[in-house]
Order: C-alpha cells, then sequence, then structure tokens
C-alpha cells in the first residue's frame, strides 16, 4: 500500500474534519521517519515507503481508533448553567408580571421571552458548529470593521437622542433611543473580544513598537465609542478585556518584547485609571449621597436590607426600574427572597469561572487566549450586574445585564454568540494545533 | 517470542507514559524506545500507538507541541502531565499487585 492510500483510508474512518490536517502531518512524518531508517539499514528507497506502511498497521483499525479519540467535545458545564440562567430569567419575569411597576413596554418584552430565548439557542448552536478560527482569516479587516459599525450605530443614536426641549412622550422615546445607544455600547464591547483576539494573534512575533500599537488599537477607539454613548462601562470592559488578552499574549511570546516592561507599560496606566475611577466614584458619593440622583441605589440597599431568606422582602417598591432587565436579581430577591437571589448570583458568577478553568486548560494558544476573554467578559458582565443589584452601581450608569438571565434580543445574541464562540474552541481543543491556524492565515494573505 | 495482543493491551499506556515521564518524545521514537528496552518483545504499531495516544492526550495525561526536527520535519512532542503522573503512579501500583499475584499462583501459590 502507497502512503497516500494508507493515510486516505486512515482519515475517512475519522469523522471529525477539523482533525485531518494535523493528523496527516503526524502520520506522514511517522511514515517518513521510519522509511529514512528503512534506506539506512540497506532497503532500496524504492521499497522502503512500502515497507514502512505496512509497520503502520491496518489503516481501518488505525482510524477506527482515532475517530474513538476525536469525538468533538460538548462543553456541558458552560451550556448546563447557561440555560438555567436563562430559563431563570424568564420564570422570574412571568412571575413578576404584575409585581413591579415595568416599562410601557414590558408586555412587548414578555411576549419576545421565548422566540428571544430561541434565538439565543440558536445563535449559540450555530457558533458551536463553526469553526472559530475564522476569527483569523481577516482579523484586522474584521475588527476594524466591526468597531466602524460600532461606532456608527452609537454615533447615530446619541444624535437622534437629544433631549433638550422636548417632553412626554417624545421624551420617553428619545430617552430609550439613548438607552439604546448605551446598550449598543456595553454588548458590542463584548463581542468586539472575540476579534480582539483574532487582532493580537495576528500581531505574533511583532516587536514593542507593535505591541504599543496592539495596545492603543485594543483599546482606545472601543473605549472612545463607549464612552460618548455613554457607557462607562462599556469602556471598563474594554479596558479589562484588553489587558487580560494582552498579558496572556505577553506571556505567551506572542509579541517579541521584554516582559517586565510590556506588563509595566499595561499595568501603570491601567492601575492610574481604576484608581482615577474609584477616587470619582467616592467623590460622587459623597457629594450626591442620599440625594435625588441615587434614588434608585438606596432603594435597592433598603429592599435587600429589608429581604427575607424566604419569601417577598418587608419592602417592596413598585419604583424599580428595569426589573425585568437591569435589575432582575434585586426584584428575585425582593420577590422570592435572600436565599433564591444568592443561588442565581452563585450561577452568575460560576459560569465564568467554570470558563477559566476550562480555557487554561486548553492547549491551542489562540483557543486558549479566545476561551479565557470570553469568561473573563462574563466575568465583568456579572459582577457588574451584581453590583448594581445591590446597590453599589445605578443601572443607567452602568447599562450592564445578567447574561442569558435579563431580556432582550441584544442580550439573548450576545450571551449566544460568546458562549457558541467559546464551546466552539472546546469541542476543537486538543484538535487545533497553531500550524493549521497559520496555514489559514497564509493561504489568505 | 512475541507476546499476546491480549496481555498488552491493558499495559501499553502505562508503558507510554513511563517513557514519558523519563522526557518528552515524538511516536516513532516511543515505538523505537519501546522495542529497544524490551529487546523486541514489544513491537508496538503506529495504529496502536496514534489513537492510545490521542485518548491520553484527551483524558489530560499528556500534552503535546510542535517543533521542527534538526532534519526541518515538524514532529509532534509528547510529555506527560501532572496529572498523567498521577495516573501512573496507580497504574504501577495496580500492575505491581497484579503481577505479584499472578507471580505467586504460578510459583505454587500462598500455604492453604
Amino acid at each position: 500500500m502507497k502512503k497516500d492510500e494508507y493515510i486516505n483510508t486512515v482519515l475517512e474512518q475519522v469523522r471529525c474534519k477539523a482533525v485531518h490536517e494535523p493528523l496527516k502531518a503526524e502520520l506522514v512524518s511517522h511514515i517518513d521517519e521510519q522509511t529514512e531508517a528503512f534506506i539506512a539499514v540497506g532497503l532500496p528507497e524504492e521499497n522502503a515507503e512500502e515497507e514502512a506502511v505496512k509497520t503502520m498497521g491496518d489503516p481501518v483499525e488505525t482510524g477506527v481508533g482515532l475517530d474513538s479519540a476525536h469525538r468533538p467535545s460538548f462543553p456541558l458545564a458552560v451550556f448546563l448553567p447557561s440555560l438555567i440562567l436563562l430559563f431563570t430569567g424568564i420564570i422570574a419575569r412571568y412571575l413578576g408580571e404584575g409585581f413591579f411597576a415595568f416599562p410601557p413596554a414590558y408586555n412587548i418584552f414578555i411576549s419576545s421571552d421565548i422566540p428571544n430565548a430561541i434565538i439565543c439557542i440558536a445563535v449559540a448552536l450555530m457558533f458551536y458548529f463553526a469553526d472559530y478560527t475564522i476569527l483569523v482569516r481577516k482579523p484586522k479587516t474584521a475588527y476594524a470593521a466591526f468597531t466602524l459599525l460600532l461606532a456608527v450605530i452609537v454615533i447615530w443614536n446619541v444624535g437622534r437622542a437629544n433631549i433638550a426641549n422636548v417632553s412626554g412622550a417624545e421624551w420617553v422615546t428619545i430617552a430609550f433611543r439613548n438607552t439604546l445607544s448605551g446598550h449598543f455600547a456595553i454588548y458590542g464591547s463584548a463581542l468586539l473580544v472575540p476579534l480582539m483576539c483574532g487582532f493580537v494573534f495576528s500581531m505574533h512575533g511583532k516587536n514593542f513598537k507593535w505591541f504599543v500599537l496592539s495596545c492603543f488599537v485594543l483599546v482606545v477607539p472601543p473605549a472612545l465609542i463607549s464612552l460618548y454613548a455613554p457607557c462607562l462601562s462599556g469602556a471598563i470592559l474594554v479596558g479589562i478585556a484588553a489587558l487580560a488578552i494582552m498579558t496572556i499574549a505577553v506571556k505567551d511570546d506572542y509579541f517579541k518584547v521584554n516582559k517586565t516592561t510590556a506588563y509595566l507599560f499595561m499595568y501603570i496606566p491601567a492601575s492610574l485609571a481604576a484608581i482615577g475611577l474609584t477616587v470619582v466614584k467616592i467623590l460622587r458619593n459623597i457629594r450626591y449621597n442620599s440625594s435625588t440622583a441615587d434614588w434608585e441605589q438606596n432603594m435597592i440597599r433598603e429592599i435587600i436590607s429589608e429581604a427575607t431568606l424566604f419569601g417577598s422582602s418587608r419592602v417592596i417598591s413598585t419604583s424599580l426600574t428595569e426589573a425585568n432587565n437591569s435589575h432582575i436579581l434585586t426584584a428575585i430577591i425582593a420577590q422570592f427572597g435572600l436565599f433564591a437571589g444568592i443561588t442565581v448570583a452563585v450561577i452568575l458568577v460560576l459560569l465564568p469561572l467554570i470558563m477559566l478553568i476550562i480555557s487554561s486548560r486548553i492547549q491551542n494558544r489562540f483557543g486558549k487566549l479566545t476561551a479565557f476573554s470570553i469568561g473573563i467578559v462574563f466575568l465583568f458582565m456579572s459582577v457588574a450586574f451584581i453590583a448594581s443589584n445591590l446597590g453599589y452601581t445605578t443601572a443607567m450608569e452602568s447599562f450592564v445585564t445578567a447574561p442569558f438571565m435579563s431580556n432582550g434580543i441584544f442580550n439573548a445574541v450576545t450571551s449566544g454568540a460568546l458562549v457558541g464562540i467559546f464551546a466552539s474552541v472546546y469541542r476543537r481543543k486538543d484538535l487545533m494545533p497553531e500550524r493549521k491556524i497559520n496555514t489559514n492565515r497564509k493561504a489568505n494573505a | 517470542m512475541k507476546i499476546d495482543k491480549g496481555l498488552m493491551a491493558g499495559s501499553t499506556g502505562m508503558l507510554i507514559l513511563h517513557l514519558l515521564a523519563e522526557k518528552e518524545m515524538y511516536g516513532y521514537e516511543m515505538i523505537e524506545t519501546l522495542e529497544k528496552r524490551s529487546d523486541s518483545t514489544f513491537s508496538l504499531k503506529a495504529g496502536t500507538l496514534y489513537p492510545l495516544l490521542h485518548s491520553l492526550e484527551k483524558a489530560g495525561y499528556v500534552s503535546s507541541r510542535e517543533a521542527e526536527a534538526e532534519n526541518g520535519r515538524m514532529r509532534k512532542y509528547y510529555s506527560i502531565t501532572d496529572k498523567g503522573n498521577g495516573f501512573l503512579a496507580d497504574k504501577k501500583n495496580e500492575w505491581s499487585l497484579f503481577s505479584g499475584a499472578v507471580n505467586k499462583v504460578l510459583d505454587g501459590g500462598a500455604a492453604v
């Protein structure tokens, strides 16, 4: 049997196409080593390869064994908490109808809960079955195009949301549009993160100048868009995700830089920004404490402090805004008690922690980078959402909703897409060596 | 003398992990080393080795990396993980218990 015939017969048995190329390379390398060894001991060159193939054994048996070793993995540990959160949100909204003063449009949202859940699951499965390495096909173009699209959407929305000189119904419409630009900024920033990974991967092997440029490109344009929205949490999310991505990139030698210098370059400005934001927050709290600006935070704190372990809180305010969305955890605590709220909060934090643990075990560097950054996005969203629902930040200040749990099509698509990309990485976690990604990049160059 | 495949099946994983506990190796090197060390008693087919290696990798007992060899050929090197070391220790204990018991029986067994 010839080498090609042997390889083809082996690969015919392996259903997972993603693994074909690396498997072929490994088997060809083995046959070539054996062929050279036979030639070295005096076997004629024309017979050496055929003899080498004979030593490989039965190709069908080998293929079946490899097929069994490469059954695609399904990350149940990630999908299960995601589904629990998705259905917890729907159930909480269903049971909470009439319990809180929901926005006038609430009934429309309630009716779209199931369609949104179906869209969320469909998007997750679509990305799961897609090959995540598409992110490195045209990484710079994809990153630039998405950032530009986000800028256009946000600027267009903000431009139409001038609330001066309007009142009544018109004010509500414009205020909604203003909120919409904030939501676009936060969800857009979250969806931008996998593209950031592709961008950084395309900078592989570059020097310090390109490292600095990458930091700038990753942080400045999307952060400015979020701040223009205005959505501070979008800018913070971009900063944290970029910091995590670049830290891994430096640690894993993506860039040819002095690691200490690179870390200092990233962490000094990041620390200063964090200190600055904390100081502003403290000063703001001193300035506005107990004023109407913080009425919602004070109300949430009162609901939480008067909550019982099981059953409804002693204080329930029908004025709680976004009880179906940004404040759904507060609503759950108010209606069902602290135990239910804590359980939901634990699942919300557990999901990204599971993602981060899984990503640490992924062998392929790009897969690891992508999976880790998605874990960071969910961790930020969950922590910011919980903080807002415990009265530490205002929902309008953060625009952060709970992954899967809060309602709305944006949340459904964003949560589904990110979990789907994570699952796509997991599906191929042992199968996708960087050589294949590099081959794709060269082929598309 | 060739060994019955059934006898080999249960212990091949342990032998491969033992080799990898010494140093990282590529597939061809593992077959060669195993054959030399066993005086050609263990002649492992590549078709048996690779499915086994890939299963061990999926289970997290070994990890792999690709590197260019001196001859310019790309090789996939395997190394044992911490989890693999723990698994190997268990398998060695199991083997020691099993082979001791078999030898006892073959030697006439403990007095009844």
